[in-house]
Order: structure tokens, then sequence, then C-alpha cells
């Protein structure tokens, strides 16, 4: 670093002041690395300083290693979780790996980059890490910080540089907002090249799969400090909102002008808000000129600054189409107080084996729509994703015979199969949103008929083509669904006697059909239905769903046509 | 692909020998609305409770009405249409089971009133009572219902 007399000056006041070397760096934004690492060249700093300064020793007396032997005045902190504002609650962190509660801190970062060198953090650190057991071959380190720390920086700078009382173009510099250094570079310079030391992974801000992020947290100070500005923010926002509101009420009677006023006034006046640490706030302070920030003081609390790690990898997507060859499966665990309605779900016997080889923290099952309990899935299956959540051991395992390990362990149960697997992404909720609402369906149930069923209505209806149907919401899902009427269409059906009053009927319907209220009628709620094409009163017995087709065209009413020989019941 | 379709279409019927449809057996299964439906009923009326405790309501077979020989003239709804909007079905008419629903005229001038049956917001009355009326008269049980009420949130 160049020392010029200016330089030395604004350095020394600020190192009286008790900020650390390496935020005084970072104001004079000192953008080469090495400086902020190299511990040993900070006492020859010092020594320079106090060389311009006319008092060589002074400052290499005082140093210690980062740390200061001075100690300040402190204030108790009152700012607990359960007392401040709601909007602030989940800000708190409720486990905090570390503490940092020594009483000689910096002013500005609060001790967040005096002890990242510090050897036992560091080991506790890597630690924590290599606890959670993640496979992983490269990092992306990502930091929070405090909020204050900003405040107290345009703070302190502005004080320091009144005090000095002289007008040089380096201090203007210095005194635009956000000249300096943010705090988050300057901990990922130091720490990105000592944790790959320690992981032996490098680091790499451009690989997305493995995150390590550090929170660094700090409320009760934030709050004190931003409190102070209230008064004054408050009231240039009441002279923006005066000229706002002059400009609006266009009225050209000035005492209901002035009524109106008022009553505005009023309701603004009841919502009093606390001048809350935010971005938004942070930004209005930093658009008060130097002299009105210099009045303000820092507010020192005894309230230590808070760190949590988190880690996390990419989630990965498995995808594939599944087949449900037996009733009473739901699709994903149904649970009512505490207590499985039935045993097995397609969610837990799909995912069951991926997560033990995985292990992620958390499975999602997601589908292309889904069938009833008591309705078997046929023929070329249903499209389903399942999306582990943060796996731990993703990196090595993510091959082709991991899917075929997981694929044949699925089908050997003989209930739920499924073909073929593949590793995808998120596009793949386009997909199946897709297959929800467009995909052509073939169903075959057996029903019941009341009276002797007539044969020539047989053929009337196996010779219907497109039929529109109104169905209102079905009973049976009212309580959770909205009552509406909507139009479907029954592309095509084939009904085959089995005897005197027994049915077989396949049907081919658009998307989002209720086929049980097609069968039944849902006591006439659906019309027209299978009861007033065969002028008689049926009823459903059992129901598969057999094919999906991507869209309705000629190929599509043949090949359905045809099914009764692919899939025909032994009569 | 196909070999293995036919396969799980064997595997499947068998599993379905369990649930053997009796075929030989002109056996009536039952009707719908034996199947999700508690029912109870009250000396003229019936209140039927699906297994999602939404409440079907209507004439049951004792009714005068259904009773009669003569058929029906004319239904009048006496309460004034309220629909409901969404999935909570939010703005239904809050009815009491002694609330007049429908008053029934008869070919031979008999004037019948039909109660609600049950405590509740009207989630639907039915429609298809304006355009077929003997439905109330032939299948009061199922086509013929009267009303679909939701019960009050305890």
């Amino acid at each position: 670093m160049q020392l010029s007399e200016s330089k030395a000056i604004l350095f020394n006041k600020l190192f009286e002041r008790d900020a650390c070397i390496r935020c005084i760096l970072r104001v004079f934004k000192i953008t080469e690395i090495s400086t902020y690492r190299e511990t040993q060249q900070f006492i020859q700093l010092l020594f320079d300083v106090g060389k311009l300064i006319g008092n060589e020793n002074k400052l290499v007396e005082e140093y210690d290693f980062l740390y200061y032997k001075r100690k300040r005045e402190i204030i108790d902190s009152d700012v607990q979780p359960q007392t401040c504002h709601s909007s602030l609650k989940d800000q708190f962190i409720k486990n905090p790996f570390h503490t940092f509660d020594k009483i000689n801190k910096c002013l500005i970062c609060h001790g967040i980059l005096q002890c990242l060198d510090d050897q036992k953090f560091i080991s506790i650190l890597v630690d924590e890490i290599q606890q959670k057991q993640y496979q992983f071959e490269a990092f992306k380190f990502q930091v929070k910080t405090p909020i204050g720390c900003q405040i107290r920086q345009l703070i302190i700078v502005n004080q320091c540089i009144s005090e000095i009382g002289q007008i040089d173009p380096l201090y203007e510099y210095i005194r635009t907002p956000n000249f300096a250094t943010d705090i988050k570079i300057c901990v990922k310079w130091i720490m990105c090249s000592l944790l790959s030391e320690f992981l032996k992974v490098p680091s790499d801000p451009n690989d997305d799969r493995f995150q390590i992020c550090l929170n660094f947290e700090n409320i009760g100070d934030d709050v004190k400090q931003f409190e102070q500005f209230k008064q004054l923010i408050s009231n240039i926002d009441d002279q923006i909102w005066e000229e706002k509101i002059t400009k609006k009420l266009k009225m050209n009677d000035p005492q209901l002008k002035a009524e109106t006023h008022n009553r505005l006034l009023q309701k603004k006046n009841q919502q009093n808000q606390p001048f809350l640490p935010t971005q938004n706030n942070l930004e209005k302070i930093s658009k008060l000129n130097n002299n009105q920030i210099s009045q303000y003081q820092i507010v020192n609390v005894n309230y230590p600054v808070k760190l949590e790690v988190t880690t996390s990898y990419q989630n990965i997507f498995i995808k594939g189409n599944y087949i449900k060859l037996a009733r009473y499966i739901s699709q994903t665990p149904w649970i009512i107080d505490g207590n499985k309605i039935y045993e097995d779900s397609i969610e837990d016997l799909v995912s069951a084996e991926a997560c033990k080889i995985f292990k992620p923290s958390s499975v999602k099952f997601h589908s292309g729509g889904r069938e009833d309990i008591d309705v078997r899935m046929l023929g070329n299956g249903r499209p389903f994703a399942i999306e582990l959540v943060d796996p731990h051991q993703g990196l090595q395992n993510q091959t082709q015979e991991i899917l075929d390990q997981i694929e044949s362990k699925i089908n050997s149960q003989n209930v739920v199969k499924v073909t073929p697997l593949a590793y995808t992404d998120t596009n793949i909720f386009g997909d199946l949103k897709n297959s929800e609402t467009n995909k052509v369906k073939a169903y075959c149930c057996i029903v019941e008929c009341k009276n002797i069923i007539n044969e020539d209505l047989i053929e009337q209806a196996n010779n219907i083509k497109d039929l529109v149907i109104k169905q209102k919401t079905p009973i049976r899902v009212l309580h959770r669904r909205t009552l509406m009427v909507r139009d479907k269409i029954i592309h095509s059906l084939l009904v085959k006697k089995i005897n005197e009053k027994w049915l077989l009927v396949y049907v081919l319907s658009s998307a989002g059909t209720y086929i049980k209220e097609f069968i039944h009628s849902d006591l006439d709620r659906t019309v027209p239905n299978l009861c007033t094409l065969l002028q008689n009163e049926c009823d459903i017995y059992q129901l598969d769903v057999i094919k999906l087709y991507e869209k309705i065209n000629e190929d599509v009413i043949i090949d359905f046509k045809n099914l009764d020989k692919e899939c025909g019941c032994k009569i | 692909m196909q070999q293995i379709e036919e396969q799980q279409q064997q595997q499947g019927q068998d599993q379905d020998d369990d649930l053997m449809i009796p075929l030989n057996v002109q056996a009536r299964l039952g009707e719908f609305t034996d199947r999700y439906f508690v029912k109870s009923y009250s000396e003229h009326q019936y209140v039927f409770q699906h297994s999602n405790r939404l409440y079907l309501c209507g004439l049951n077979k004792n009714h005068p009405i259904v009773k009669s020989d003569s058929d029906i003239k004319e239904i009048e709804f006496t309460q004034k249409e309220q629909l409901v909007k969404g999935k909570k079905k939010k703005g239904g008419l809050k009815v009491k089971s002694n609330t007049v629903m429908l008053k029934v005229h008869l070919e031979n001038g008999e004037v019948y009133e039909v109660l609600a049956g049950q405590d509740g917001y009207i989630i639907e009355m039915n429609e298809n009572l304006q355009k077929n009326k003997q439905y109330l008269k032939q299948y009061p049980e199922t086509k013929g219902f009267v009303c679909i009420i939701q019960g009050c949130r305890k």
C-alpha cells in the first residue's frame, strides 16, 4: 500500500476509533488479495503509518494480532427473538454453530474479519462440514453479513473525515457511498483458499452442485442502529408524501381539498411502523448528505455475532413411467390423525431404493395426473418424476448402473413397476403438466345393468364419435373441489356384452374426465351418460386405466378398437 | 413391449380372480347410493350422509307425493337462489332442517311443502327437477333428490 500523508492521517484516525486493519484496507478500496492475507505485513504497515504521523512506535505498541488492548463501553441489548418485529423473527439463528463474543472487536465488522484466520475456528468449521458426509468435488462459497456494518462504516468514515478537517480529493472519493470493498468479498478472499486447502477440493464459483453458505447474524445491533435514523428519514418521507399528495388532489373547492388532505394525513400517521434494518432503508440512509450522517453515534451493544453454516447439494431428478398392478395403493401416503389409512403408497415404493443410495434430506413425488385408489394403471404407464432434495451421496452415484439397480429392485416386488428411468432436470414439470391436461386416455370397466340390455343400443353406442358431455363436480369430490360444470369429450366407446346384465365397456376420453360418473350418472349430474345411451340403469364394478395416448387422431381410434384383442378378458 | 403388456394383463387377470364378479348369479350389486352413503330416514323425508360429510336430502318412499296416483303439476322453489363460489363453497343459503325449500302442486290440487331436512348451507338444489318434474315422484331416492347441504362448521 502506497502511503501518502493524508492517507496515513486517516488510517491513524480509523485505527484509534477501533476499526480493524482489514476494515481500514476495505475503506481504502485495496484490491490486492495478498494484503488481506499476509498478517506479517500488518506490523510493517503500522510502522510505516506511525512514521508518517510522527510517532513511529505508537501504533505498533497497541497492536496485538488484529485484536486490541483497549476496551470500550458496551450496553446490553434488549432485542430478542420473542420481542422483536414479526418480519425479523425468521432471520434469527436458533442454533448457532459459533458465536463471536470477544469484547475487543472491530467497530465496523464486529469481529467477522478478525478471526477468520484463527486455526481453531477453521478446524471446527471443517469438522462441521465433514460431519455431514457429503460427496463433492468442488464447492461454491456464499456469505451473508449483517446489514448494520455498512451503516457503522458510513458513520465512522464521515466522522473521522470531519474531525481531520482538511479538504483532499482522496477524502471525497472515500466518502462516496459504496466506494469501499464489501465485507462479503473480503471473507471470500480469505476463506476460499483456506477451506479448499483443508477440504482438499477446489473452490469454483461456477459450479452450482455443492454450496457452502456462512450466515453471520447480528439483528440486535442492526435494529438499534437503524432506530436512530427513524425521525430524520420519516421527516424526509413526509415531505415527499406532501408533494405527491398536493399534485394528486385536484379538487377545486379549497375546503373539500383541506378535509381530504387531513383525512389522508391521519390515516398515514396511524400506521406507526418501526424503522427496520432492510436493504430499502439502507438506501434511503445512504442518500443523506455527509453532514447529516456525521451527527449520529455508533451504538455498541453486547449482542454477539452468530454464525450458521449450511451446506446443500443440487437436487437430482429421476423420471419414468409407473404401472400400478394392484388396487388399494394410494399415490402418496394417506395419513389422518397420525394413522396410515393404506399401508403402501406409490411414492414410498418407488423412492425407497433411491433414498437408500443417494441419502437425500427429503423426497418429492410429482406425477402427470393421478388415479383413484381402487383403479389399476396398466399399459404404457403414467409419467412421474421424483426429486431427491439435497442428496448427500449424489456425486458418484449418478450413473446408469444405479438406475438399472433401482429399476430391478422396484420391479421385483410385483406391485408397482417402472420403466424406463432416466435423469432429468426441472424441465420435466412442463411435460408432466402437459400430460395431465392434454393426454387422451383409454379405460376398461365392468358395468352391471339393472334391466336386460338392448343390443341395438349397444350398436348405437359403439358408433358414437366425439360425444360432448357436461359433468358437474361429482358428489364424492364436492367437499374439496369447486362446484362447476366441466365439458369433456368421449372420443369413442367399445361395449361388449358378457351376459344379459353385465357389460365390458372400453372408453376413450379426453384428459380429466370422471369415468365413474359417466357410467352411473352421479344422480343425473353428468349428462349425457351411459345410462341414457343404453336406456338402462348402470353401475360400475371395477375400473382400469389401460393406455395413455399423446393426442387424438384416426390411428388412435383404430388402435383403441383393437385394444379388446390385445387385452381381452377370459370370457 | 407388447409381450410385456400381455403378460401384465395376464397377471392382472390372475389377481382379479379374488374379486371375481358373480357371472352366473343374476345378483344386484346395490345402488350407487348404497356404496358411499349412510342413510337415515324420518317420517316422510330422508337425509343421506356421504363419507365426505356432505348431506343429500329428499323425499322418501312414504311421502304422500310419491304414494299418490296424481302426477306433479308444478314445483315452486320458495327460496332465493344463491350461487356458491370456490372450493369452500362460500355464499350458500343457510337453512335449518325445517326450512321450506319447495312447494309441490299436484294435478289433483293438493299442495305439499318440502323441508330441507338438515341444518347447514345449501350447496346445490337439484336443477333436473325443473325440466323433469316427475323425477321427484318416480326416483325420489336417486335422481329426484332435493338438495345437497354442507354441514355447519363445529
